[in-house]
């Protein structure tokens, strides 16, 4: 978690960031900024942090002014030796709002309360995580062939060597060097669940895919992506608005 | 966003009243009129000398400890002055160097207050804790910032008390304790024929008391 503090007693920064050294020591505090001058200067060169600690009135001025330069959309916890200023805070992304002396028990419900917000607004890419990284995921051993039909007979196939599975009426398996089989699974949910997540991508109700396989991908305006695959059998495929930052990740690894 | 506070609190309209024009107050009014303003000391300054308080612990126990002196001593010379009219500059001065060593170690190098009063001066009178409130006032409404530090300073001239800053007003919250230099310019109208002035210039603020 990278956190920034807008504080403009250097006494009180030092304490919440020990604060938060106790508390979550996985804190990366990326910088203390004591005016608003020097957030506004901070907030130019520099992506936003997932966290913003913010005093309200600062040395040099308001820490509302920020938001008049800035479009700033990571949460904020206010912290405030003592007014009443709760309502405009919470327009302007706060998702808490600590008295000083910071309580402990306080710093440790509001960090709480970011993480539950975290997990709710960053779905598909904790999602993705999870798949990726999970130790159960991690561990897993994906099948290295597929049984797939060919004119009555069984072969077996490296799955490294499909391009694309895609449904229609039955679920044909493409590979690479363009050969066309039938896959013994009856749903794309099946074949889902064998493949490994890292190289093989669903990119809607009929089709999934090989990272190997893909060609190139361009956008529309309405935000969906075409993919243009290497297999002559299946040479675009549609990714709808929803699903395309999903694919812009998996893809950009 | 429009500015949250553009009340001039540091402004040149604010004329001393002359003293004939200022109606006769018995001393009940008087009194009421004092504990109104004595009360108004901010409670952001507690709470955040509290949270230096607390840092310090961990990281300056000796300045800790000073710091916790300094604060006692504040609060006590306030409570002890709530029902006195008028205070020896001396007790002033001294309680008002504890009150600015405060704010130097919560602002740093944001923050200067300079004390310049010959020893003839020291058994004067002046009503108390007026210094704190024009100090008080002064880095509220002024950019405190290493960058472009605050300076203070506290002289006698001429039978008078001079407080002075360099002007360098920052946007604030909380513009309702505006009244207070009104009403020590009324307070002091009681107490003396000769008034406390107020003058602003583009670069300082001054206010000028009169010793009684």
């Amino acid at each position: 978690m990278k956190v920034l503090i807008v504080e403009d007693e250097i006494l009180i920064a030092e304490q919440l960031q020990r604060m938060l050294k106790d508390i979550a020591p996985q804190t990366e505090v990326l910088d203390v900024l004591h005016s608003v001058k020097t957030a506004r200067r901070w907030f130019m060169q520099n992506p936003e942090p997932d966290l913003l600690f913010m005093d309200i009135q600062l040395s040099d001025g308001i820490s509302f002014d920020l938001f008049n330069y800035f479009d700033i959309k990571c949460p904020i916890i206010f912290a405030t030796a003592y007014d009443e200023y709760a309502i405009k805070a919470f327009k302007v992304n706060g998702i808490d709002y600590l008295l000083k002396p910071i309580d402990e028990e306080d710093l440790i419900r509001a960090l709480e309360k970011y993480k539950a917000l975290k997990k709710n607004a960053q779905m598909p890419t904790e999602l993705l995580q999870t798949l990726v990284n999970h130790p159960a995921q991690k561990g897993k051993l994906y099948k290295e062939k597929l049984i797939v039909q060919h004119r009555n007979a069984s072969i077996p196939i490296s799955i490294s060597d499909i391009a694309a599975f895609y449904l229609d009426q039955v679920i044909y398996v493409v590979t690479h060097d363009g050969q066309k089989y039938i896959a013994e699974q009856n749903t794309l949910d099946e074949v889902e669940d064998i493949l490994n997540p890292i190289e093989f991508f669903r990119t809607g109700r009929r089709q999934i895919i090989n990272q190997q396989a893909i060609e190139s991908y361009k956008g529309d305006a309405a935000g969906k992506l075409y993919l243009k695959l290497k297999t002559n059998h299946l040479s675009e495929v549609e990714i709808s608005r929803e699903k395309a930052p999903v694919f812009k990740r998996w893809i950009d690894r | 966003m429009k500015p949250l506070a553009n009340q001039p609190n540091q402004s040149s309209q604010i004329p001393a009243t002359p003293a004939s024009e200022v109606p006769n107050y018995d001393s009940t009014q008087s009194d009421v009129r004092y504990q109104s303003l004595v009360s108004q000391l901010n409670p952001h300054f507690l709470f955040n000398s509290l949270a230096t308080l607390e840092s310090l612990i961990y990281s300056d126990q000796r300045l800790a400890v000073k710091f916790l002196s300094q604060l006692t001593r504040v609060y006590r010379y306030l409570l002890s002055t709530r029902s006195t009219p008028l205070v020896p500059l001396s007790d002033e001065l001294n309680f008002i160097k504890d009150y600015a060593d405060l704010l130097q170690t919560r602002f740093g190098k944001g923050l200067t207050v300079l004390i310049d009063v010959p020893p003839q001066y020291l058994e004067r009178k002046l009503v108390p804790a007026v210094l704190q409130i024009l100090v008080e006032n002064a880095t509220r409404h002024n950019i405190t910032d290493p960058d472009s530090p605050l300076t203070i300073s506290i002289k006698s001239i001429d039978n008078h008390l001079i407080i002075e800053n360099n002007l360098q007003k920052k946007q604030i919250l909380e513009p309702k304790r505006n009244e207070a230099l009104q009403s020590l310019t009324d307070l002091y109208a009681y107490f003396s024929s000769v008034p406390m002035v107020v003058e602003q210039t583009p670069e300082t603020f001054r206010v000028t008391l009169p010793l009684l």
